[in-house]
């Protein structure tokens, strides 16, 4: 048990004992090294009239449409990459592709700041190749800035689920491929019906990954590339509670919003837990 | 392996998919080494002259050199503190594979998700109240705290498939303490998904923006993150400077992420090629 209580003790210290912390604050008019009065349920209240609650909700739903973009183009690649080309090949181009995975979401958007600026590289290179009637205003624009979002992080997460995918395929049995193979199957019919159900597991989790992600994650994106602007346009609840509790020195709002972040987060994870294994265990 | 020659066709498709990723790269380099001149009269295509200004000028406003050290100090003991922890974990759960160990192993890999901007506020409370806050090592132990839902998981999933139950099995009928087990059998055999879990670890906490903003408020302790953010806001209108800046940034990791990636695939295909 002695090797088991380091790990524990860093986790209660750091983790949990703040979390309950901030639990337990939710329900007081929290000034830290003050006095914290109960005040039951008025901070849920208070954030559920902001007039920018239902955008936030909105808008965590929308960079849900992300989600089948984030896991296709992997997996596309990853399939072309298997098998396909030769392994030298594959291997270079799997490294070039992992380059931005190695980029913190706070580097990436710092980055891509510069380049979606209204004269920044992008819409100069768009000119550059005369198709300067797609140029936009694609971060201060509150229509572009989610897809926009939803683009970047496409670009920042593809390294992982390749890597993820590759590895799913690289641990396939080879016989039931083979066997598939001298039935007369075309590589797509053997990639669609052999490949893709044998590594189901691997990419329901990885759409998993990603939706915790969605939920959970986007600070970093938001905060360097956006800061929740225009206006409320693709702000989303963890960098409220981030503004909230350490710009505002809203404490005890932020630690409703926590609580209504987590438990909203669990019930839709559960669920997709639940979807992803009902959708594997028909597929195998 | 039967991989058929590559096609042209398929290279090119291939290329072409590549192109959004290298050129990023490509851009933030000519950026950061051109003049001026150049830069505003062709921003896109190659530089005609080079410059180092922008560079000395990035390292000099973000304090490039001190961030990068601090970071270092920080990474380097979360990494340090996750692995030995983490590996002392994971090797409790292979040994003992009760009920009870699998629901803790459950609630702590379920730890990861839980979002950093809920305990953060709190963690900054009470260090702050322990004067604890500014100490780069005690931001190293917090990453370390951070990763060990992931890397324990991650070991221990190694293990399993890495380390035969037979030869644990023999080991300790040879009489073998847990301990014994632990330095010259599990060790040894969980190499790759160590170094895995090192290289991974770095990249995430020398990337991390959240915890080391709140935690880390004294200029002179910021992390390399934190100080090109800052660079970042001060200036706004200077595309230069701060594309210098994030190529310096991002330049260590990069080193690392090139070396580890062997032994993160590797990691992760474990038993596989058995």
């Amino acid at each position: 048990l002695l090797y088991l209580l380091p790990a524990v003790a860093l986790l209660v210290g750091v983790v949990a004992v703040p979390t309950g912390i901030a639990f337990v604050h939710a329900f007081t008019d929290w000034h830290p090294g003050g006095s914290s009065p109960w005040i039951g349920l008025t901070n849920f209240r208070t954030f559920i009239h902001f007039a920018q609650t239902p955008q936030l909700l909105r808008n965590t739903g929308y960079y849900l449409l992300g989600l089948p973009l984030w896991t296709a183009i992997p997996l596309l690649l990853a399939f072309v990459l298997h098998e396909r080309v030769s392994e030298r090949v594959a291997s270079l181009f799997r490294s070039i592709f992992l380059f931005p995975a190695v980029l913190s979401p706070a580097i990436v958007g710092i980055m891509f700041v510069g380049f979606l600026k209204p004269d920044g590289i992008v819409n100069r290179t768009l000119e550059g190749l005369r198709l300067g009637f797609l140029r936009q205003r694609w971060i201060d624009d509150p229509n572009w800035v989610k897809p926009t979002i939803i683009i970047v992080l496409a670009w920042s997460g593809m390294g992982v689920g390749l890597l993820i995918f590759s590895s799913a395929l690289a641990a396939l049995p080879r016989e039931r491929i083979e066997a598939a193979q001298t039935d007369g199957a075309s590589w797509w019919q053997c990639a669609w019906h052999v490949m893709l159900p044998g590594i189901a597991p691997m990419v329901t989790l990885y759409a998993c990954y990603l939706l915790v992600c969605v939920f959970l994650y986007m600070f970093g994106t938001v905060y360097t590339l956006t800061q929740g602007g225009p206006g409320y346009a693709s702000s989303t609840m963890d960098y409220e509670i981030y503004v909230n509790g350490l710009e505002y020195g809203q404490f005890g709002i932020a630690a409703a919003q926590s609580v209504f972040l987590s438990i909203a987060a669990i019930i839709f994870i559960a669920l997709a837990f639940l979807t992803a294994r009902r959708i594997t265990k028909r597929l195998t | 392996m039967n991989t058929q020659p590559t096609s042209r066709a398929r290279l090119a498709i291939l290329t072409l998919a590549a192109l959004p990723f290298l050129y990023p790269f490509y851009f933030l380099l000519c950026t950061a080494l051109r003049p001026q001149a150049d830069y505003l009269q062709n921003p896109v295509g190659l530089p005609t002259h080079l410059t180092t200004t922008y560079l000395r000028t990035a390292w000099d406003e973000a304090t490039i050199f001190q961030s990068s050290i601090n970071s270092l100090i920080a990474v380097c003991t979360s990494v340090v503190v996750l692995l030995s922890v983490s590996a002392l974990a994971a090797h409790w759960f292979l040994l003992h594979r009760s009920r009870a160990a699998s629901i803790l192993l459950a609630a702590i890999c379920a730890l990861w998700v839980l979002p950093y901007v809920i305990f953060v506020i709190p963690l900054f409370v009470e260090l702050h109240r322990l004067g604890l806050i500014n100490r780069l090592w005690v931001l190293g132990f917090v990453y370390a705290a951070l990763n060990v839902p992931f890397a324990v998981g991650f070991l221990y999933a190694y293990m399993l498939r890495g380390v035969p139950p037979e030869i644990l099995e023999a080991a300790r009928i040879d009489g073998a303490s847990d301990r014994q087990l632990f330095v010259s059998l599990v060790l040894p055999l969980a190499r790759p998904a160590l170094s895995a879990v090192a290289a991974l670890s770095f990249v995430w906490s020398w990337g991390d923006l959240l915890v080391s903003l709140i935690l880390v408020q004294t200029p002179q302790d910021y992390t390399i993150t934190v100080s090109t953010a800052t660079l970042v806001t001060q200036f706004d209108n200077h595309p230069q400077e701060v594309a210098a800046a994030s190529l310096m940034s991002i330049l260590p990791v990069l080193a690392v992420f090139l070396v580890a990636q062997r032994y993160i695939r590797r990691g992760m295909t474990a038993g596989v090629d058995r």
